[in-house]
């Protein structure tokens, strides 16, 4: 299990968009576990108005990705230490197929992500991967697609 | 600021409806909310912003187009490509395509295309949205 | 070209055209996966890890390069699923 002060050593991501907060379980090069509490006072729930209905109380699903992501993110550097390694340069987001939403999550609860590695190399990581509030599967992505990139390239523009 | 659902930021600056979609502005500044953790000192407008911008923008253009009492939900992410970053300073246009769904208009499929102000392609968005009733029983 | 041959390349023609998200009769062995296509490196990485669970093979990723068409990437794949014709 790794705890939130321990994720900060792996991901570059920082309040308030650190969107994981707890690893359950780790297999590194296969899966990972990891939890983010949603609550009421996360930045995307301010200045909403009165009398709205709950739905508009969902958590937005793009953060849903990021989080999702994030759980996909710590796999690959958790198992790429594992093998004594460590990904080159700053990892990145770089594509997602067909992630699909059943459901939502909102605040009081907890989405569970569960991330499953299709292939990992030293510059990419496909994984596919479900998310859960309780026995609600409320998404579910067929693929996503990391890349590490050089920071300079990064700064400079184009990543092709 | 009054907002009628959860948002991570107002994704969108301008909108302009035309026929086939909708064509959306958004300018990148650092202090646009989440960015400060995106990262420190290095702040990068985060790939699910751009997914946010095309959502935001297509939505208003669904519900714009069907009028009051509908409700639109994003029900996927079809296929995203990220290529290029998007720093503060930069703006982002994000040209959506809006097909309807043959059966029945219950579902809208939007492509996105979206660029820098220098003509960089930054990232290709397939989105497919859900057009419900303002809410349904099961909510 | 052996029947065995003309499967496999059917198949991998299906796998290249769900990536690309183009009808599997616009990739001939020859077209451009990134001039012909509108391909990238993203692209190219996502057909490999499907070659990969779908074959149950390893192809290192220095191979990326070379895979820039059907047949190339047929010939990559022939290598390490260890074909024979």
């Amino acid at each position: 299990m790794l705890e939130y002060a321990e994720l900060t050593a792996i991901l570059p991501h920082r309040h308030p968009i650190l969107q994981i907060d707890r690893v359950l379980e780790v297999e590194p090069g296969r899966r990972i576990v990891a939890v983010k509490a949603v609550t009421g006072t996360e930045p995307c729930f301010a200045g909403l108005t009165d009398g709205l209905p709950a739905s508009a109380y969902a958590f937005p699903p793009a953060l849903i990705v990021e989080s999702l992501g994030q759980a996909g993110a710590a796999l690959w550097v958790l198992s790429a230490r594992a093998g004594g390694d460590e990904p080159r340069g700053t990892l990145v987001f770089g594509a997602a197929r067909d992630f699909r939403f059943a459901g939502a999550a909102y605040p009081g609860d907890v989405m569970r992500h569960e991330v499953v590695v299709e292939s990992l190399k030293p510059n990419s990581a496909v994984m596919r991967g479900e998310t859960w509030v309780g026995d609600r599967r409320i998404a579910v992505v067929g693929s996503m697609l990391a890349v590490a990139r050089p920071e300079s390239e990064l700064a400079a523009g184009p990543t092709d | 600021m009054s907002r009628s659902f959860a948002v991570p930021l107002d994704a969108v600056d301008e909108v302009q409806v035309h026929a086939d979609g909708v064509t959306a502005v958004k300018r990148i500044v650092a202090d646009d909310p989440y960015l400060v953790g995106h990262y420190p000192g290095f702040p990068i407008y985060p790939g699910v912003f751009t997914v946010e911008t095309v959502h935001q923008a297509a939505r208003r253009a669904v519900e714009a187009g069907r009028g009051p009492g509908v409700r639109v939900e994003l029900a996927a992410v079809r296929s995203v490509r990220f290529r290029a970053p998007l720093l503060p300073g930069d703006v982002l246009t994000a040209a959506c395509r809006l097909r309807e769904d043959p059966d029945g208009g219950q579902r809208v499929r939007v492509d996105a295309d979206c660029r820098r102000h220098d003509g960089e392609v930054t990232a290709k968005v397939s989105l497919e949205l859900l057009v419900l009733s303002q809410e349904p029983a099961d909510a | 070209m052996t029947q065995v041959m003309s499967d496999r390349m059917n198949e991998l023609r299906e796998v290249v055209a769900e990536v690309l998200e183009v009808e599997p009769e616009e990739i001939t062995e020859t077209s451009h996966f990134v001039d012909d296509h509108d391909a990238d490196s993203l692209r190219a990485i996502e057909i490999l890890a499907r070659l990969e669970k779908m074959y149950k093979i390893e192809i290192p990723q220095t191979e990326l390069p070379r895979m820039e068409n059907l047949r190339a990437v047929h010939d990559v794949v022939k290598q390490y699923a260890g074909w024979q014709d």
